[in-house]
Parts: C-alpha cells; structure tokens; sequence
C-alpha cells in the first residue's frame, strides 16, 4: 500500500467525498431497497410461498439490482470526471501542481470507494438478513460470495468503461450514452452482422450462432441473464481483465486528451471519423435487418440506403451539435462510403471466398449432424455424440444432398415459412472446425433433395432419439390424440412395453419420406419416460405417425385403440370440398367458413370415413378438404391428396 | 523566468497562437493586449501548463512547464472564468489550495483579509462576481506564487478593488520578485503597472515592447514658430514620427533623448512650446508605423 500513498491527495479526496459522496448515500439505499428490505417483504409474504423458488442472491427482486449495478456506476464515471467537461473547470483543475495520472487516480479511488463500500456492507447484511426465514436456507455463503464478486466486478467494469467514453468525449451526456452503446455493441453488432450476411449468403444459418460467446460479448447482457443462467467464472475472469484494460486506455487517453476540446462531442480528432463511419455502419444494417420482413430484395436495398445515409447525417449532426450540415464535402464522403459498401456487397454477392459452393470432400469430414433447426447444434443438454453420425454412408448422402442443393439454389418460400421444410448440415472436419449451413428447400421439392436421407437409418434414429429408449429401460408410453376428443393411453406393463418398443422401431424404420415431410399424418404423439428421463430429463417425444401401421395393429389388438385416437366409430359424417388446384392449404377450415361458395359432399360410408381418416393431414399441398364431425358434434379438419385415397373415394366426391 | 519559443496551438484546424516566442523577465509585468480572439487566452493556458502546445516549447525557470508539478508549484493561474467547488465556502476553498501549494501561507491568508472584506466562513457562490474575483486573488496571493498569470482579471472589480490588487502585485513584484503576466483586451487598463507589452492579432505578437524604453524614447511637442525656416530646420534636425499641422500650430511626435529635443527646439526660440505626456496607446500607434492601421484596429 505504500507506493499507492504517494498518489491519494488528502485535500482532493476530502473535496471529492464532500462534493460526490451522495453517489454512495444513493447506492446504498438502493441496494438496501433491492435486497435486504426486499428479502424482509418476500418473507414475510406468505401468499406466494409455495411458489417462490430462492436459491441464489440473484433471484431476489434482480431486475431491480440490475438497473442499480449497470445506473450507478456509469453515474459515478460522469460525477466524479465531469471536471474534464465544464471549461472553467478543466482549466482550474489542470492549473493546479498535479500530474494528469494523480488527478485520473484520485478521482478513480473516490468514485471506487463510493461504489464498493456500499456494495460490500450489503453484501456483509446478506449474511444476517438470511437467517431470518427458513425460504433463504438455500443461499449459501459461497453464494453470497459469488454475488459480492461478480456485482464487484461489474461495478468496476462498467464504472471503467463510463470513465474510458468520458476520456473520449467532451459533453456528459454524451459519456452516459455512448457508454450504454459501448457496452452492448458488441453483442448488438454481432447480430446483426449475422442477419445481415443470412440476408445475403446461401445457406448462412441465422438461428446458429457461435455458442453463447455472442452473449458474453456485452457484460450488460451476461449480467441481464445470470438470474436465470448457469454462472460460470470464465465471462467474469474475461471482464475483470477488460476492466484492468479500459482503465489503462482511459489513462493513456488523459494523457493525450487536448483539454480545450471540452464541449466537444468526440474530443480526439482520429477517433471523429471512426465514430461517423461507426454509426453509420450500424444503422444501415438495423435499416437491413427491418426491411428484411417484406419478401422483396429492394425493400433491403432501401433499408441499407436508409439506414446508412440517417446514420450519416446523424452522426454529423453530432459531431458538429447542429443540423445546419450542409457541405458539398458530405456528398463526397458519403459516395465514398457507398462505394467502398458496394464493393464489399458485390464481393459477398458473388461469393468470392466460395462461401455458397464450398461442400468439403469426403476425406475431410469426422462426422456430421442433420437436422431440423440449428438450435439442437447449440442444445448444451445435448450429448454431441449422439447428435452426430460418423457413418461414411451417411456422410456421403449427406454430401451429395448437400452438392445438389448448393447446384440448384432452390428458392426459399418467403412468404410462408409452413411450406418449406429447414435442414442444417453441420460437419466437424478433421481439421477440428464445424461448417454449418442452412437451407429451406420448399415443401414439394423435399423428396427429391433429402428424400434418401430422412429414410437412412441413421437420420431416423437421430430424429425419434431412438439412443434414449431403444436400450433404456421404459418406464411408461403414453399415446396422446390430438384434435378435438382428448384421449391417451399410458402402457406401463412391462411385457407389453416391450412388445411395444420393437414394433415402434420397426415403424419407425418402415416410414418412408413422404410421411415424414411437409405436414405430416398424425395421430397425435407418443411419450416414452425411461428411468433416467424420469430422474433429471425430458421425456421422449414424436409425433405418432399415422404410417405407425404394426403400433396401430398392436394398439387394436390390446383394445386400447379407442382409448388412444380419434377412430372412425367416432365419427358421424365427413364434409368433403374439392379444391382439385393441388395448392398449398394452410388452414383447411377457412373453406368451411365460406362452404356455402363450395360443393360440399357429404359422406356417412364408414369405409370412405376411415380411409379419410387415416389419410388426412394437418395442412400442406392437397386436393381435398375435409371435415370431420363427430357423434358428440365435435368436429375437426385435415386435408387429402388424390394419390392416398382410393378410386372409390375420388368417385364418390365427383 | 519564462522562455516561449515557436508556440503554435491549432483549435480544429483552426490557429489559435502562431509561432509565439517570447521572452518574460524575473520579477517584470508582461502586459498582453490584443482583441478578441486574438489567441492570448490560449498563451495563457499554455504558459500555465494546462494546455499542450502543438508546436514549440514554454519553460520557466528554465524547465519545460507542461505536467511539470515541481514548476507548477510556483505558478498560479487565474483565468477569465471562474471555477469554484459547488457549495464551496472560502475557508474551504483556501484548504484544498493549501493541499496542493507548498508555499501556501496562512499568515498571508489572514493578512489578506483586510484587504478583501470578505467573511473565510461565507460560500463563494452566494458572492457577486467581483466578490468572486476578489476571492480568487485572494487564495492565488495565499499560495505565494513566483509567477502569477491573470487572464483578464479586471473584469467586474470595481475602481477601488483594482487599485488595491495592484497594489497587491506591486508590493509582490518588489517583495518577493513575483513575475506577472497580466491579458486585457484594454490596454489602457493596464498600461499603468505593466513594464513590458506585448500586443497579440491573429494568434501572434505582433509587438513587444519595454514601456520605459519606449516612455523615454518617444515624446509628443507642441510647437508654433514664427519663421517657416525655423520650422523646417527643427523638422529636419529631429527624428519625427508623426507630424500634424494645426492652424499654425505643430504637432510633433518625436523619437530621441527628451533633453536634446528641448535643447534643440529651445534653440530656435518658438512662440509656443509643449511637452506633453504621451499615453500608451499613441506610442504604440505611432510606433508601429506602417502597420498602425492595424494597431488602430486593434486598440479601443
């Protein structure tokens, strides 16, 4: 401590105590008020007592403890340096017989003590608040611990990164505004970039995102999900080391900072350019990313323009604290930016890094992933080893779809994202990296592209999760009915569990694509608890394909069939409307609300009603609509296809 | 005491001081004048360390003066605007400067106290502007500075207070050796204590001069004759600067040693002769010659 003496000035620290130390008297009431006064009413409280789940010090009134941890420091940054933004008294300051490096020091120590000493006193009264009710017995000291260093180390940071903008700008307002921006710009800047290049490159994957690294990149949303998030210290090590770095910026800022610059929005001549062109960046790819929604790539072209040139202006207008901007010389600026964003556009456009074409070779491939939706890829309950397939079959399936998709390009359909069906292929290559991608291959031309694929085995054991039960010991199989007649079945005996468990496998392996694209036949979903899912995992769920001909068998002859699904002694009568266009039918019961504009078939035929009924799917490309009406006057709908009824129905509906 | 050597100072392109040198001697007062704008309160800022200069260098005492606490000791800026804690009373005020000027005295604090009517106990910002600009001299003679800058410190004191305070910065300069370096855009109000001026325009001194040098150097005569030759023969014998006729009498601004001029007019034995005083602002206007449009301009 004794090299830190020569540094604390007694008359500045007194003076700054005296003129700031409110900071710390606000603080702490604060603090008080989110947790100790809050801990008193939350036990006191015995309305929600079942419901109140308390296991660490971030469950308790955290919203409000956030705000305070992100406000007060960013406050204190502006308080305590806003000697370097009022002219008078930058002058009177820095007249004064003290080096720059003693004056940011000094102030830093009060704005510290101010936020520290009120945060470690609470921190102390959690460890006695605690104990006056047993709904608190959760938190343990480490807890306490954990939450005294992590609301340290926030503090710090962003008190530090409040002081680095401050060193940077010549206006207050402007420190506590860019310093929220800075703070969040990573995260916010990732996204976007990320939307933006899905905008634009074939098979870039929107929803996958590098782990929660994106989310790690702004301390402020880190701390926004820790009430909810597993805590883990590496973030925190990464931070207190970015705080360390923003306060050796901040000072070698100082030491160059030209005082007279105060009131100046962005007081560095160099960094003037870097904010204009900064904002402006940013704000085209917003203007991107909120045209994005209309299905038209002008709309897009015209967010860029937008964004950009609001951007632009914006950002001139803040540097110069006027909207009287007016030069010829912007023009210019502009037309080079644009020029420079053009060329940058027709690089990505044309693919120049082979992005869009780039299938790696056979040799180079470990293993590889296909599935549905990119969030399975960053499922962390998920063991990669079982999402994974290391077939080389497979593997080369896998690559030739994927050769044929980037050939071909199929248009997506943007308009409904219903109709078209997602794949992700994720390969992890020898060379330790992951490619991922994305395609939306509209429904119809399904088939043809993965066709193979989704009837593999190794998809198929993949997508029911069949490594979860296949082995396992089953506890229980639950049949759920879907639609209107609530119905389920649960098989707990032991011998019919396992009668069940080979014929399920055996439908499974029987299904072919055409059952599993587009809008599926279901007849509801199948629940399958193992001894482990019951413990500490979600069950096993899949749709109970209607094609699950052997369960259907097994089902009928255990005489649970009417106990599991809707069967066609349920049903009275079927409407038929012939809409013969094969167009894509999401809904098939708006035809019934405008039926009296249709041709309405009925039928009462028990066979035609229970060919309808195995037949019928949810929505998709159809030729028929119809709906059931059951004897209880319950009805449902569904839609058919020519191909999967007989001669007779076609007949009788002519 | 203090040495400026080819400061140059660049607001946003824009330049504020020009390649200023200049020269400040122990224990003298250096008056800058010039109009607003013209870059003095920049030099200021400068010479008392708190702006870096672009270009150049400033020392006193023969160290350079930017960050350089030692030096800085000794030297007490006042600028044109005030800065004061918020809810800051004098006695406060007077203890952080005591933190930070190893030369502070308290003796001299209280001495002062006779000259400024002010209660230690009272909060400066309750106080009128030249009550403020009274406290100001107050804490910055406290410190005992061996240079004092003042950036227009005139400015809302009233007739009797300016007196006292240069009276105060007399007595320093004697005492103490106290250099001073003292900015008005009036040069009459300080042409009274200064022994140096320096005149600034456009960021650079365009004068400097030593007011006795210049005080004994330049006279301004009042004379009528009434021979023409006699006037000729004194017009060619003299050094004139600036000749103006008035009905018949002469006008004469005159270079040279007050005796010999007497002795050489007195020779030719004029009807009417004057000597009379010459303020601050003729010399210089008449001094300056080819460039006194300039002067006029920039003097009022």
């Amino acid at each position: 401590m004794k090299s830190n003496k020569s540094f604390i000035n007694k008359g500045m620290q007194k003076q700054n105590m005296k003129q700031h130390g409110w900071l710390g008297i606000v603080f702490f009431i604060g603090l008080l008020f989110a947790l100790p006064l809050q801990m008193f009413l939350l036990a006191s409280d015995i309305r929600n007592r079942d419901s109140l789940v308390i296991e660490n010090v971030f469950d308790i009134a955290y919203p409000f403890q956030f705000i305070l941890i992100i406000f007060l420091p960013i406050l204190a940054g502006i308080v305590l340096f806003r000697y370097l933004h009022v002219k008078s008294a930058v002058d009177m300051m820095h007249s004064l017989p003290i080096k720059r490096v003693h004056l940011y020091l000094n102030h830093y120590l009060t704005g510290t003590l101010l936020l520290l000493i009120p945060l470690w006193l609470v921190a102390m009264l959690l460890f006695f608040v605690r104990d006056i009710s047993p709904i608190y017995q959760e938190i343990t000291n480490g807890d306490i611990g954990i939450w005294t260093l992590v609301m340290t180390v926030m503090v710090l940071l962003f008190y530090s990164v409040s002081i680095f903008v401050g060193m940077m700008t010549g206006i207050s307002v402007a420190q506590g505004i860019l310093s929220f921006i800075l703070l969040i710009l990573p995260t916010a800047l990732f996204y976007l970039i990320h939307a933006n290049l899905a905008m634009h490159l074939y098979g870039y994957s929107r929803g996958y995102v590098m782990d929660e690294w994106s989310t790690y990149l702004s301390p402020i949303v880190w701390l926004s999900e820790l009430n909810y998030r597993e805590f883990s210290y590496l973030p925190l090590i990464f931070y207190a080391l970015f705080c360390v770095i923003f306060i050796v910026l901040a000072y070698y800022l100082y030491q160059w900072r030209p005082l007279e610059m105060s009131g100046q929005t962005i007081v560095f001549e160099f960094l003037r350019p870097i904010f204009k062109y900064g904002v402006t960046v940013c704000t085209m790819l917003v203007g991107a990313v909120y045209f994005d929604q209309y299905p038209h790539d002008g709309w897009i072209i015209f967010g860029l323009i937008a964004g950009s040139l609001i951007g632009f202006l914006v950002a001139e207008i803040i540097l110069k604290k006027t909207w009287h901007i007016w030069r010829k010389k912007l023009l210019v600026q502009y037309g080079v930016y644009a020029s420079i964003i053009l060329v940058l556009s027709v690089l990505i456009k044309t693919d120049v890094i082979g992005y869009e074409t780039r299938v790696p070779e056979a040799s180079e491939i470990e293993r590889v992933f296909l599935g549905k939706d990119p969030w399975t890829l960053q499922d962390e309950q998920l063991d990669e080893e079982d999402i994974f397939i290391q077939d080389p079959t497979f593997i080369e399936e896998v690559r030739s779809f994927h050769e044929k998709i980037v050939t071909k390009q199929p248009e997506p359909v943007i308009s409904n994202h219903l109709y078209e069906d997602s794949y992700v292929i994720a390969y992890d290559l020898e060379n330790g990296s992951r490619l991922v991608r994305q395609y939306h291959i509209p429904m119809e031309e399904s088939e043809e592209y993965v066709g193979s694929l989704i009837e593999s085995k190794p998809y198929k054991t993949f997508f029911f999760e069949l490594d979860r039960w296949e082995q396992a010991p089953i506890e229980t199989i639950t049949f759920v009915s879907q639609g209107p007649e609530s119905k389920n079945v649960k098989i707990t005996d032991e011998n019919e569990i396992e009668e069940l468990r080979h014929i399920l496998k055996y439908d499974i392996y029987s299904l072919t694509a055409d059952d599993l694209i587009g809008g599926e036949p279901t007849w509801g979903s199948i629940k399958i608890e193992t001894e482990t899912t019951l413990k500490n995992e979600e069950a096993v769920y899949m749709s109970w394909n209607k094609s699950f001909a052997e369960v259907d068998e097994w089902l009928r002859r255990n005489d649970y069939i009417n106990e599991a699904r809707i069967v066609p002694e349920d049903i009275d009568t079927i409407d038929v409307i012939d809409v013969s266009s094969s167009e894509r039918i999401t809904y098939p019961e708006e035809y019934f609300f405008r039926e009296k504009e249709y041709d309405l078939t009925e039928i009462q035929d028990e066979e035609l009603i229970a060919e309808a009924l195995q037949h019928s799917r949810n929505f998709g490309q159809a030729d028929y609509v119809v709906r059931f009406t059951l004897s209880n006057h319950g009805y449902f709908f569904g839609t058919l296809r020519t191909e999967d009824v007989s001669e007779a129905f076609i007949q009788y509906v002519e | 005491m203090i040495h400026v050597k080819g400061v140059t100072k660049t607001f946003d392109k824009e330049i504020a001081v020009q390649e200023v040198t200049m020269d400040v001697k122990q224990g003298s007062i250096y008056g800058l004048v010039g109009s607003n704008g013209a870059g003095k309160t920049t030099l200021l800022k400068m010479l008392a360390g708190i702006y870096r200069p672009d270009q150049g260098e400033i020392f006193i005492g023969g160290e350079p003066i930017f960050e350089n606490v030692a030096m800085k000791r000794n030297v007490v800026f006042i600028s044109d605007a005030l800065y004061f804690f918020p809810q800051v009373t004098i006695e406060q005020m007077a203890s952080y400067y005591r933190s930070f000027y190893p030369n502070w005295s308290d003796e001299r604090f209280e001495t002062l106290q006779r000259v400024f009517p002010l209660e230690p106990s009272r909060k400066i910002h309750r106080l009128s502007k030249g009550m403020q600009r009274q406290v100001s001299f107050w804490l910055s003679l406290s410190c005992l500075p061996s240079v004092f800058i003042l950036d227009e410190p005139m400015d809302g004191l009233d007739p009797v207070m300016r007196q006292k305070i240069k009276n105060l910065l007399f007595q320093d300069v004697a005492e103490r050796n106290m250099t001073v370096i003292i900015s008005s855009h009036n040069l009459r109000e300080i042409e009274d204590m200064c022994d140096h001026i320096g005149m600034m325009h456009e960021g650079k001194i365009i004068l400097e001069k030593d007011i006795d040098v210049l005080k004994s150097d330049t006279h301004k005569v009042q004379l009528a004759f009434d021979e023409e030759q006699k006037e000729e023969k004194i017009l060619n014998d003299l050094t004139i600067v600036h000749k103006e006729k008035r009905g018949s009498v002469l006008l004469l601004i005159v270079r040279g040693e007050k005796d010999v001029i007497e002795r050489t007019i007195r020779a030719e034995k004029p009807l009417v002769f004057d000597m009379l005083p010459l303020t601050l602002e003729e010399m210089f206007i008449y001094e300056m010659g080819g460039v006194g449009y300039e002067v006029e301009q920039i003097l009022y």
